[in-house]
């Protein structure tokens, strides 16, 4: 009890003085943005660089010009410390005190669950960035959430796709314990059953959330000898078990197919200990853009001065978004939730990471996303991706009938 | 599933040596220090983040890489544990338990917040030293050579020299004595204030080791010490706090329950070491070994 008074405490200590720190006067009416990410604790390895993301795409827009006949981008920037109830608080805090027209952020897939149901009451737009439980947009979806970057079902069909090429017929799978892991390893496998018929699952491994550990689960899986192995496991998870599979031949052995495996976050810390041959899936690695080249690496630049790395799927994101709000905004001629809402749905934005649909009946955005194969590039320290095939989002995810029928199926189960 | 050889299982049990020589490592001074000290220091997951961060910035600095680091590494960690116990934990032994507790939650979010001051929040790696990035057979299976060289036999001459230190030494005989009755141990002329900042700076260092050796096996990130903690006070209640007989064979159980137990039923896992821990706190609270070394309190 003593230690909850006491974090408490503490939690209050932080929160005031980032509402301190982050008030500022402005010129005309600004439009006013409320960014909710967890920005302490473990999360914020991945919101810090989002939000830096979020700043460099309305500086560019403010300087030229800002929107609305003038009116320039502000930020509301709130920590929710990675927890539905805080979350929600902040939520409506930013709405109703700060007076913010819209809100992005969340990376949590339970804080935007949670997150998603005010902005439903209150009727505030909710634009979900990180977060990517297709649950979000799926059963529980409505006219005030939309999700501007890929979701679970794009991510597991995509290396669905690209592992249906390969000659593998029998799978093992593992994944993190939680909502999480369960959704991306049931889309690929749903997915590759009817891409590559024939293909065998021999069994499913569920090691915890933070798992240290992992040889148990390796050699569980090399004894039985599949031809390859999913896994969407993630960060610190995924490095530990790409480690200690490398110490025991596995890779040798066993296709490996990894969602994320190709973002920076993975292939940087491992460097020269990431196996190559890996089939790996990726948002955006800094140099694969088909289009906007100086766009974006104007972006890297200027990235790379603020944060000291580059940037990363997380990072582009926050940039991106901010984009593709701002097309919004000019297009509803209004910064209202109501019609901003419905003039982002159903319209076309080209974006650093490809052209995107945000889709009027569920409002998820169709980001292509990438797989290829890890190999040792001589002018990086850390291994690059080669053989890349991009997947739209469009083509990978449900249609509106198959959208209809999950959430119907959903309202019937009592949601 | 069905149809294992033996091999298999043995396989799986060698794994299970594996898992538990890393968990026994950090574990073993958590239970010193409770033993001795009478303080259950939850921010002993600390110590073995910094011991593994300490190993990464040491391979950095590029002054003979790992194997210097992994004996840098504890020790550095010593001069941080001996400054905790100096500066925070001697005020408050009389204290309450529950005051100590909070005081030691407190530790791990400072220190959790230095880590990431110096070192940043995303995921770091250290690679295997060379020479040991392989497998090697045992009765024809691979198995991590850094595991078979590094891992293994440092889990045991560890639970060795501890073995030895505290019952065939003079001063093991003096630890033993204060954890039955310190004040006693006082009056008899021993300098307890020195006994157990000494007694702290080893379980710091056990912490630091633990870290040190195990920093190539994982990613290391701020919140790997909540990570182990969590293992680690599983480990030490089931063998019995304080004891370190019983901390080892919690450590022997905790590995082979993991390991075989993906074997037979993989979807409970996890399952399995908690509903032992449930019987063991029901049946035998005090853990499997923990009457050896009853503390005074």
């Amino acid at each position: 009890m003593r230690v909850r008074v006491l974090t408490n405490i503490l939690v209050s200590i932080v929160t005031l003085t980032f509402l301190a720190a982050s008030t500022s006067a402005a010129d005309p009416k600004p439009i006013k943005i409320g960014l909710l990410y967890s920005l302490s604790g473990m999360a914020a390895v991945y919101t810090k660089g989002t939000v830096i993301g979020h700043q460099i795409a309305a500086e560019e827009i403010n300087a030229a010009g800002g929107l609305l006949g003038g009116r320039k981008i502000e930020y509301v920037i709130r920590d929710d410390k990675l927890k539905p109830g805080i979350a929600v608080e902040e939520f409506r805090r930013m709405v109703t005190r700060d007076q913010v027209d819209f809100v992005m952020g969340v990376i949590s897939s339970g804080v935007a669950l949670a997150v998603s149901e005010v902005a439903k009451e209150m009727k505030v737009l909710f634009v979900d960035t990180i977060a990517q439980t297709a649950a979000l947009t799926e059963e529980q979806g409505h006219d005030y959430v939309v999700r501007l970057n890929t979701n679970s079902v794009i991510l597991g069909r995509t290396a669905a796709l690209a592992a249906a090429k390969g000659p593998w017929k029998s799978y093992y799978f593992i994944g993190p314990d939680y909502e999480w892991g369960h959704r991306v390893n049931a889309d690929f496998w749903e997915y590759l059953q009817t891409k590559k018929p024939g293909v065998t699952k021999m069994g499913d491994l569920w090691p915890k959330l933070g798992e240290r550990d992992f040889s148990a689960h390796i050699t569980a899986i090399l004894n039985a000898k599949p031809d390859a192995v999913f896994t969407s496991l993630w960060g610190g998870d995924l490095i530990a078990f790409i480690k200690q599979a490398n110490a025991y031949g596995f890779f040798d052995k066993v296709q490996f197919v990894a969602t994320g495996a190709g973002d920076l976050d993975i292939l940087e810390p491992l460097g020269a200990e990431m196996p190559n041959g890996i089939l790996a899936t990726f948002l955006y690695a800094f140099d694969y853009l088909p289009i906007k080249q100086a766009q974006n690496e104007k972006f890297i630049e200027e990235f790379k001065k603020r944060a000291g790395y580059l940037p990363k799927s997380g990072d582009i994101i926050g940039y991106v978004s901010t984009y593709i709000m701002a097309e919004a905004i000019k297009k509803a001629g209004s910064t209202d939730s109501a019609k901003l809402g419905a003039a982002l749905r159903g319209s076309r934005y080209e974006t650093l990471l490809g052209d995107i649909t945000v889709r009027d009946f569920d409002g998820q955005a169709t980001f292509p996303y990438n797989t290829g194969v890890t190999f040792s590039d001589p002018k990086y320290p850390f291994k690059r991706l080669k053989d890349v095939t991009r997947a739209n989002g469009e083509d990978v995810l449900q249609s509106k009938e198959e959208i209809e029928k999950i959430r119907a199926e959903f309202k019937k189960k009592g949601g | 599933m069905a149809g294992f050889t033996a091999d298999v299982l043995l396989v799986q049990f060698i794994n299970g040596l594996f898992i538990a020589a890393g968990i026994y490592l950090v574990a073993s001074g958590l239970s010193l220090v409770f033993g001795v000290l009478g303080v259950l220091n939850f921010a002993h997951g600390s110590f073995y983040m910094y011991g593994a961060f300490f190993v990464f910035t040491w391979i950095g600095f590029k002054l003979g890489g790992f194997w210097p680091a992994l004996l840098i590494a504890p020790f550095a960690v010593v001069i941080v544990g001996i400054a905790t116990e100096v500066v925070f934990l001697r005020p408050i032994y009389k204290a309450d338990p529950l005051y100590q507790l909070l005081l030691t939650y407190g530790l791990v979010l400072m220190f959790g917040d230095v880590v990431k001051l110096i070192w940043g929040a995303d995921n770091q790696s250290v690679a295997r030293p060379v020479g040991l990035e392989g497998t090697f057979p045992i009765f024809g299976a691979l198995f991590p050579s850094y595991q078979v060289f590094v891992l293994l036999p440092i889990g045991i001459c560890t639970m060795v020299a501890l073995y030895l230190l505290l019952n065939h030494t003079q001063i093991g005989n003096v630890v033993r004595a204060a954890t039955q009755d310190r004040e006693m141990v006082g009056a008899l002329g021993v300098n307890v204030r020195l006994l157990y900042t000494g007694v702290f700076a080893v379980g710091a260092f056990l912490g630091g080791l633990g870290g040190a050796v195990l920093a190539p096996m994982g990613a290391l990130y701020p919140g790997m010490d909540f990570d182990v903690i969590i293992e680690v006070f599983l480990v030490v209640v089931l063998g019995g706090l304080g004891s370190m007989a019983g901390t080892a064979l919690g450590a022997l159980i905790y590995g082979e329950l993991k390991s075989l137990g993906i074997l037979f039923v993989p979807d409970l896992e996890s399952v399995f070491i908690y509903v032992l821990m449930v019987i063991v706190l029901l049946t035998r609270p005090q853990g499997l070994l923990g009457k050896r070394v009853e503390t005074s309190r």
